[in-house]
């Protein structure tokens, strides 16, 4: 006599806007004829923040990490208890995707390694004393309607990188000539597009191994009482490999992943930013990297 | 009982019937058939076998017996034809439904062209080193068998995730990322393997064994795993050394990449159509199928490193078709440009190609991006020359490639993937596009312009180049490149002009500018492989002088070398051939004395040129053939080479001029008297022009040509004898001996006709049947056509007893010690008996024109019939012998003799007599016995229709045979 449960949304993509309907089916497989004592279904939204141990201390990494933000919960009961028939029953659900008081923001989902925005849908079915209750989740994904971050500027960004553009070098004499030259076609990233741009090198003295890309996202928690800020790399994308042909432009094009990224988002007690890295490898290993701040949105 | 032949006189006038033409509505062998069938369908359960071993049956019916007729057959059958158009188009309609994107087949041609090229050419004898994780563990078994010098295993663990950033700076994650990418996308299998010392077998195997455990892995749903196997297969790609076997690398990496393509694509497809059984849910499944391929491009897309990401995301450019033809448009574009991004010029080179590959696929119409393509290849290469000059590239020490010098090496690997680009580029792009892609070459220097020349001439429409010859002669004379040398060059832009000419006024400064080129061509080979394609424009456009001229050059650079002649024989051959297919007037080349020095090249001995020189020649090309034959040769061979001469000698004709055309046959003679066949056939050829010299005088010879006529049968009189088969030899003599008959030449007709008595028993004596038939078979025909020959033919005028030949024969066949086991003498015996019987009929059945027969000599001598009776009797007395002479198993083989007996009296002999009736009547009991009743029926009934005629003592014979 087993009972399975499944979720089942309407969109394929499993995508909501702030604002609409979560919409579905819940499906329940029984061999049987079965009691239970009523079905609820249940969407919640929360954010999830993990001090980092390194900055904040230990201790309090722990005890600030254990408290998520709720975001949003709604509670149905979509069956009274009662006898479900031997087979599969559908029982249609929808819930609109609003915060729980006017004061919250729904953010986007997001899953980083400090701070995660997280909305699921619960369904429990309540069974007698003797039996197990039965659960299942369905993660589902919140973003921001397109367009609704306003229309920001499409802004070439020219860069030139020479030896003299570094800083942080300790011994200047050691650094081979060279002078990279290119554009980003803005930092203003609406996240459906890809990221563009071009990028020449025009001159080095030294063999180059690679030219890579890297995303890098920056992640601030905490609020006034002091915060802690860490940066990660989420993708890497190699655009030149070997000692690329002198003069000639690159294209610069990497798409954003999907998973783990989400736009901007500035929240009272939490950041989520995002970074790019031009990195110039010379053959003798030795590195250049030249950092861009991005604001990615959803446009 | 006493045998004596009587021959009854025969009235020539009474018994000829004419024959009448009847028009027929049916077709004579479906009737036939039809009839058949009727006859056989009900009584084919009991005996229907007798009825084929029957004599006078109908023998087409008889074939049909076993089947219905072929024609009919053939009417019935559905066409082959029809029936392959149908399932092609179907075929056809099933793969466009499949593929809707797809390109014309010729691309793909091309392409598996390309890929065979470059699997042929590119191989390499040094070892090479395969890393991939998705190794069996047999395949390092295996490697452990590999001598341990050679061998190379070791095993990386791939690098424990460490807990992002902690604790490094920038530049050390930066650092340990790096570490991990290269174990990235192995994670979940964890080792990886590098197996060093391949030999390149072994290497295309691994290769093969990964492709089909990709396969598998796609079919057992690991579609990720497939995908992880895709990228590994382009890692190797990532490796540029051995330089010389990385084009194959190439190949052999792209089979796996379309497979993985293709099975991503059709399962995207399946997902877009099958899904949707539900009408309502179409769009559904459409929509869903793009979520997949998004999906797809999403985590290709991810991939750290260019050279995989830029492979996979190519070779998915066709998933673009479901979900936005644009897109992928502007994928292409991008994956273009992002190649400049691949450092070494080679793999840079290779994966341009690769785009341009997909692209012609996915977009046909698109050409531009090739264009920018071409250019970024120029400018890696000006890159490419840089470290040539330093002695950077090829990576691969020198000994890795094979000794090979670097230059042409360059040339070499890069040449494909240019040629391929130019190829795609010369199919759709418009005359502009061509035009700038001149003007980038004329802009290039060295490697890049030595290639794109190369590719250019080779690839591009013949007509663009045929416009642009001039321009293009001066580059290739400015191109200063020691890659592909300048006389492969001449000979790609020599190709094209031979297939379309250049403007009129051009053509000649185009021959000399090129021929200044030419010229100065170091080695002789391939001055002279260059020259016969030149040759060829010289020979369509301009007269034999320019031919002449430019063969006296040929002559120059040849006879400098004079004792390496024979090296270049054959490509000197080729030239004359080539000079007398294309030339407007090939007959003027033999009066052009280079071109008579190039033949005398092959004569070498033969100094004096005969008239005609033409003939003379082609017959000298003849007996170099002719005296290839040797004891190793094999018959087929010979057999060939007899067809070829052959048919050269009979395309020989000299008109009216008869005797030169018996000088000629003569010469042949002399120069083919190995080869049998072709004597046999100059003999045929000879009696021949003895008929068409009776011909021409209409019967009436003057003195001359009865001399000519009597020389041709000379020829033939003495040409025979060398002859090796006796039944040709008996057939040759037969036929000159009729020709010479036929004109008038008695001496020589009986001189051939007594050798062919000869020779028949000869022929018996031997089992030389000239490979057709049996002896007793062709001994039949042959005798028959030999005595009826000798009806008409005269006496010679000192023979004393008439019927002097007839006798030698009758003789011949009489005394010849003939096996037991055979009736051939019963039949040669019958044969002739009609013959004799025949000839002493006062008026003869037939003459030869114009010459008076035995009957005129004669005058109705009586000792003629008495001799021809005397004979006679002789042969029926060995016939009955024979007959009676036969017993026990062998009884049967009576009744197809006595059948032959019984109707050559019935024909011939006098009936009245009663030695002639006994014979019948015993003859009859003979069929009586021995043959089928149903033929015994016909043969009454042919006997009922003879009686018509009024022949003397028939009707008893009748009433005997009816009693």
């Amino acid at each position: 006599m087993s009972i399975t449960i499944d979720i089942q949304l309407n969109r394929s993509s499993k995508i909501y806007h702030p604002g609409e309907t979560v919409s579905g089916v819940v499906v329940v497989d029984s061999r049987s004829d079965t009691r239970h004592d009523g079905i609820t279904l249940t969407m919640d939204g929360m954010v999830s923040i993990q001090l980092s141990p390194r900055s904040a201390g230990l201790l309090e990494s722990i005890v600030s990490s254990s408290k998520p933000i709720p975001l949003l919960s709604h509670s149905v009961a979509i069956a009274k208890s009662g006898k479900l028939p031997a087979g599969q029953t559908e029982i249609p659900f929808e819930l609109p995707l609003v915060p729980r008081s006017t004061s919250k923001t729904l953010y986007e989902t997001y899953h980083g390694i400090y701070i995660t925005v997280h909305y699921c849908l619960h369904c429990d079915l309540k069974r007698s004393l003797l039996a197990k209750d039965v659960n299942k989740s369905q993660e589902f994904i919140v973003e921001y309607k397109t367009g609704a971050g306003g229309k920001d500027q499409m802004e070439a960004v020219n860069f030139e990188i020479r030896p003299e553009t570094l800083q942080n070098v300790r011994d200047r004499a050691r650094i081979p000539r060279f002078l990279v030259r290119g554009h980003l076609d803005s930092v203003n990233c609406p996240l459906s597009k890809p990221l563009t741009g071009e990028l020449t090198v025009c001159e080095c003295e030294r063999g180059i191994s690679s030219i890579e890309l890297q995303l890098v996202r920056v992640e601030t928690c905490g609020s006034s009482e002091g915060h802690t800020k860490e940066a990660s790399e989420i993708q890497n994308i190699q655009i030149g490999e070997g000692d690329v042909c002198r003069g000639i432009a690159i294209p610069v094009y990497m798409l954003f992943p999907r998973l783990f990224t989400c736009a901007t988002t500035l929240a009272p007690n939490f950041k989520i930013e995002f970074e790019l890295n031009i990195v110039i490898i010379f053959d003798n290993d030795h590195l250049v990297v030249e950092t861009f701040p991005i604001k990615l949105t959803r446009t | 009982m006493a045998l004596e032949w009587k021959t009854a006189a025969r009235q020539w006038g009474v018994e000829k019937k004419a024959l009448t033409a009847l028009p027929t509505s049916t077709h004579p062998l479906q009737g036939v058939r039809d009839r058949s069938l009727k006859e056989y369908e009900p009584s084919r359960d009991k005996k229907p076998k007798t009825l084929i071993q029957s004599m006078v049956m109908d023998p087409l019916s008889a074939v049909l017996d076993d089947g219905p007729d072929p024609l009919s057959d053939l009417l019935a059958a559905s066409d082959p034809l029809s029936a392959q158009t149908y399932t092609g188009s179907q075929k056809g309609l099933k793969d466009s439904q499949e593929e809707e994107a797809s390109s014309p087949s010729r691309w793909h041609t091309t392409w598996t062209q390309t890929q065979n090229h470059i699997l042929a050419n590119f191989t390499t004898s040094s070892t090479l080193t395969f890393m991939s994780s998705f190794l069996h563990p047999s395949d390092t078994a295996e490697s452990r068998a590999v001598p341990s010098h050679r061998r190379v295993v070791k095993t990386q663990t791939a690098v424990p995730e460490r807990h992002r950033a902690q604790g490094m700076s920038g530049s050390e994650r930066i650092r340990a990322r790096l570490e991990q990418m290269d174990t990235l996308d192995e994670i979940g299998s964890g080792v990886v393997r590098e197996v060093g010392g391949l030999t390149q077998g072994e290497f295309t195997n691994r290769l093969n064994s990964l492709k089909q455990e990709m396969i598998e892995a796609w079919n057992s749903d690991q579609r990720v795993k497939a995908l992880k196997i895709g990228i590994q297969c382009v890692k190797l790609l990532n490796l540029s050394a051995p330089e010389h076997f990385y084009p194959s690398k190439f190949v052999l990496v792209m089979d796996i990449l379309s497979t993985l393509a293709d099975l991503v694509y059709q399962r995207l497809k399946q997902k877009a159509l099958n899904e949707s059984s539900p009408a309502s849910n179409a769009s559904v499944a459409r929509l869903e199928a793009q979520e997949t391929a998004r999906n797809w491009f999403y985590k290709v897309a991810s991939i750290r490193e260019l050279l995989p990401r830029l492979y996979l995301e190519a070779a998915l450019l066709p998933c673009y078709s479901l979900t936005d033809e644009k897109e992928g448009e502007q994928a292409l574009v991008r994956l273009a440009q992002m190649t400049r991004g691949i450092g070494d010029p080679l793999i840079a080179a290779y994966t341009r190609m690769f785009v341009c590959r997909m692209g012609v696929d996915v977009v046909p119409t698109l050409t531009h991006y090739i264009v920018a393509t071409i250019e970024d290849f120029l400018h890696t290469l000006t890159q490419l020359q840089l470290s040539l000059a330093q002695g950077t590239w090829p990576e691969g020490e020198t000994d890795m490639n094979m000794g090979e010098d670097k230059n042409v090496l360059a040339a070499r690997v890069f040449a494909p993937p240019l040629q391929w680009m130019m190829q795609c580029l010369a199919g759709r792009a418009s005359q502009q596009e061509l035009q700038n892609i001149v003007r980038m070459c004329e802009g290039a220097e060295g490697l890049g312009q030595n290639l794109m020349l190369a590719a250019l001439l080779n690839s591009f429409p013949n007509d663009f180049v045929a416009l642009h010859a001039l321009p293009l002669t001066q580059l290739i004379a400015s191109c200063l490149y020691s890659g592909k040398s300048k006389h492969e060059l001449l000979s790609a832009l020599g190709r094209c002009v031979n297939k379309v000419p250049p403007a009129q006024q051009q053509q000649l400064s185009l021959l000399n500018g090129v021929w200044k080129l030419i010229t100065h061509i170091p080695l002789t080979n391939d001055y002279l492989a260059t020259a016969g394609v030149w040759l060829e424009y010289t020979a369509k456009h301009f007269s034999s002088f320019e031919v002449n001229t430019l063969l006296g050059d040929v002559l120059k650079h040849v006879g400098a070398e004079r004792t390496q002649e024979q090296m270049h024989y054959s490509s000197l051959l080729m030239l004359v051939s080539t000079a007398l297919t294309n030339s407007t007037d090939p007959h003027s080349l033999f009066s052009m004395n280079n071109f008579l020095g190039l033949l005398s090249v092959f004569q070498r001995d033969s100094g004096t040129s005969l008239i005609p020189a033409l003939v003379q020649h082609l017959l000298t090309f003849c007996g170099a053939l002719h005296d290839s034959i040797n004891a190793l040769t094999t018959d087929d061979e010979r057999r060939q080479l007899s067809q070829l001469i052959i048919s050269f000698i009979r395309q020989v004709n000299f008109g009216r001029d008869f005797e030169q055309q018996l000088d000629f046959y003569v010469n042949a003679r002399a120069a083919f008297s190995n080869l049998d066949s072709v004597l046999a056939a100059l003999i045929q050829c000879v009696c021949q022009l003895a008929v068409a010299t009776w011909q021409v005088v209409h019967g009436q010879h003057s003195g001359k040509t009865a001399a000519f006529v009597r020389a041709c049968a000379a020829y033939c009189f003495i040409t025979v004898p060398s002859l090796t088969s006796s039944a040709t030899r008996l057939r040759l003599y037969l036929l000159s001996g009729n020709v010479a008959l036929l004109n008038n030449c008695l001496g020589q007709g009986d001189a051939c006709m007594k050798a062919a008595i000869r020779e028949l028993l000869e022929v018996a004596g031997s089992q030389d049947t000239e490979g057709g038939g049996s002896v007793a078979d062709t001994l039949r025909t042959l005798t028959a056509n030999l005595a009826s020959t000798l009806i008409a033919t005269p006496d010679p005028p000192d023979a004393s007893p008439p019927l002097y030949l007839l006798r030698g024969l009758t003789n011949a066949i009489h005394s010849f010690p003939w096996p037991k086991e055979t009736d051939t003498q019963a039949f040669l015996s019958i044969t002739l008996l009609h013959a004799l019987s025949a000839a002493c009929q006062d008026d003869l059945p037939y003459h030869i024109h114009s010459v008076e027969g035995n009957d005129a000599l004669y005058g109705g001598d009586p000792q003629v019939c008495q001799e021809a009776n005397s004979l006679s009797t002789l042969l029926l007395q060995d016939v009955v012998t024979h007959i009676q002479s036969l017993s026990g198993v062998h009884e049967k083989r009576c009744g197809p003799v006595a059948l032959e007996l019984f109707w050559c009296i019935v024909t011939w002999a006098d009936l009245t007599d009663t030695h002639m009736m006994n014979v019948a009547t015993l003859m009859w009991s003979y069929i009586m016995k021995f043959i089928a009743s149903q033929v015994v029926k016909q043969v009454r009934e042919l006997l009922m229709k003879q009686s018509s005629c009024g022949k003397k003592g028939l009707p008893q014979l009748i009433q005997h045979c009816k009693g």
